[in-house]
């Protein structure tokens, strides 16, 4: 059974249909990559499944439960987890308070120590600068402040929309293999979403390429990579 | 006549002491208001004049003392701040509403109560002007000249008791923190799994309570009548965007303001011969300055993660 099933989702803002007729799934253990040319709906597509946009149509089952329409909060109540593109942070809060909050529903005051000292030994930079302010921090401190945060409620799954984003290249790909870390030792599956797709797609077990809010095609990582006519037109994009 | 001029300088540093220390505990609550749900709410003056008028009628009609008269001002005010976000702002919030949205309609709701309010004090016999039947003592006279009134030493003791209080909510607890993250990042707060609601609901009895609180002071050593909240919005404001609408800012700016607005008012009437009359110039005059100059506040208190976020 698929961890994360979203059957035929046509979602947006406001009126307007970004997505239109998506289904993706993601099994236990599993990295998938979410690549696709600027504006191809990326974001919007993870932020209707979460809850954050608008849903139009379609359906969300998570470990089989029908969770379409929960909000966000009730979505991370029952284990669900997402690192948005922008403002992933708390940035008036100091990182330990970012990390408790990431931890918010979780009342139990040993667990929370449990999951800090897991994540501080992921990300040993935030222990470094627990007290700081997170609004002061790096670009590269910010977003694993931000992967760490979604990290801290021991998710069953977990969505990141472009981790990496805005990132210097040794340090993007620094985070990168943190996730595959991260994802050796607690199995959590995930879905990411990359600007940099060749990037992704090596790394990823399998992936998705939306086009104009579609998907249009889906396959293993390194198949992707290796379709010569999907790097001409998805792709190509990102050659340097 | 220079002793004369220092014993009514210091009289005014008393007062503005007093006055800063309302326009403290009521733009806290514009601020706190403003942070966790975007509203810059005018009725917040209003709330004031309902703090006094509770106090009032609980002294007055109800035979409470003085404290418990204080304690109903207060609650009185909460429910009124907690009915207002129920039935108005949240079910604009709800609908997607902007900033400014929630500004008009806070105008809207600052209206029907100031003339809800007027009607009813207007009807009854007594209560058009109303100042507590108790009047505070004198703590002590220094020099013969300038009586210390034990509100002089409450209301700073009290804007201070809740920085106190404020703080260790704000920095101790899990609710506080909440507050801080959803004023920082509201969507990422609903992400972790923070009920904004509640956090929203809180925010708004918070607020209520110091309006209600500062309400109470009004009437009970200077004066209330209908319209006392709306003559303070202009300084309560002027606190909140002074102190950049961070948390201790606002509190830090307000007691200043008071300060600086009542000697500079004391010094113009004795050096120019202005009246007191013009003393709401001084605030007009700050707030346009700050926005000119310095529209991120002049105080900035960035430790706690208590700033603005740039």
């Amino acid at each position: 059974m698929a961890v994360l099933l979203a059957e035929n989702i046509y979602g947006g803002y406001g009126d307007s249909v970004v997505i239109q007729d998506v289904s993706i799934r993601l099994e236990k253990g599993e990295i998938v990559a979410l690549v696709g040319p600027n504006g191809s709906g990326k974001s919007t597509l993870i932020k209707t499944i979460y809850g954050v946009a608008r849903l139009f149509k379609g359906k969300v089952l998570f470990e089989g439960r029908d969770v379409t329409g929960l909000p966000p909060e009730v979505k991370t109540r029952i284990g669900m987890s997402y690192v948005p593109q922008t403002y992933n942070i708390f940035p008036d809060l100091t990182v330990q308070e970012n990390l408790e909050m990431g931890a918010y529903i979780i009342d139990d005051p040993a667990k929370i120590a449990d999951r800090m000292e897991l994540v501080f030994s992921i990300f040993p930079d935030l222990k470094v600068f627990r007290e700081k302010l997170a609004g002061e921090l790096s670009g590269g401190q910010r977003q694993m402040l931000a992967v760490a945060r979604a990290l801290m409620t021991e998710p069953k799954v977990m969505f990141l929309d472009e981790p990496t984003a805005g990132l210097a290249p040794k340090i993007a790909i620094g985070l990168l293999k943190t996730l595959i870390r991260i994802r050796e030792e607690t199995n959590i599956p995930m879905l990411l979403v990359e600007q940099h797709a060749r990037r992704a797609l090596q790394l990823a077990d399998r992936g998705y390429v939306l086009v104009s809010g579609r998907i249009a095609v889906e396959g293993r990582g390194d198949e992707i990579l290796s379709r010569k006519d999907l790097q001409e037109l998805f792709l190509g994009i990102q050659k340097r | 006549m220079v002793p004369t001029l220092v014993y009514t300088v210091f009289r005014a540093v008393l007062d503005g002491l007093l006055e800063g220390s309302l326009y403290a505990l009521m733009g806290f609550g514009l601020t706190i208001v403003f942070r966790v749900t975007r509203v810059a709410n005018f009725a917040h003056a209003e709330y004031v004049t309902y703090g006094a008028y509770a106090a009032y009628v609980a002294m007055v009609a109800w035979g409470l003392g003085l404290i418990p008269s204080a304690i109903v001002a207060a609650l009185a005010v909460a429910a009124v701040a907690l009915a207002s976000d129920e039935l108005v702002f949240k079910p604009l919030w709800r609908r997607g509403s902007t900033p400014l949205h929630f500004l008009v309609a806070s105008i809207g709701v600052g209206l029907v109560l100031r003339f809800s309010l007027q009607a009813v004090a207007a009807a009854v016999p007594g209560y058009l002007n109303i100042r507590l039947p108790r009047f505070p003592p004198t703590l002590t006279v220094v020099g013969g000249k300038v009586a210390i009134n034990v509100v002089h030493a409450a209301a700073p003791l009290l804007a201070l008791s809740t920085t106190v209080a404020l703080h260790i909510l704000f920095t101790k607890t899990k609710l506080g923190k909440a507050m801080r993250a959803t004023a920082s990042n509201p969507t990422l707060a609903r992400i972790s799994g923070i009920n904004v609601i509640m956090v929203r609901r809180v925010t708004w009895i918070i607020g209520g309570l110091l309006a209600g609180l500062s309400g109470f002071i009004i009437s009970y050593y200077i004066q209330a009548n209908p319209e006392v909240g709306w003559n303070f919005l202009l300084w309560m404001f002027a606190a909140a965007i002074a102190g950049g609408f961070t948390f201790y800012g606002t509190i830090l700016a307000g007691l200043i303001l008071g300060i600086v607005g009542q000697v500079a008012i004391i010094l113009a009437g004795y050096y120019a011969g202005i009246t007191t009359a013009y003393k709401p110039a001084i605030a007009l005059v700050i707030m346009v300055l700050v926005l000119l100059f310095r529209p991120e506040g002049i105080i900035r208190i960035q430790s706690l993660g208590l700033r603005r976020r740039a």
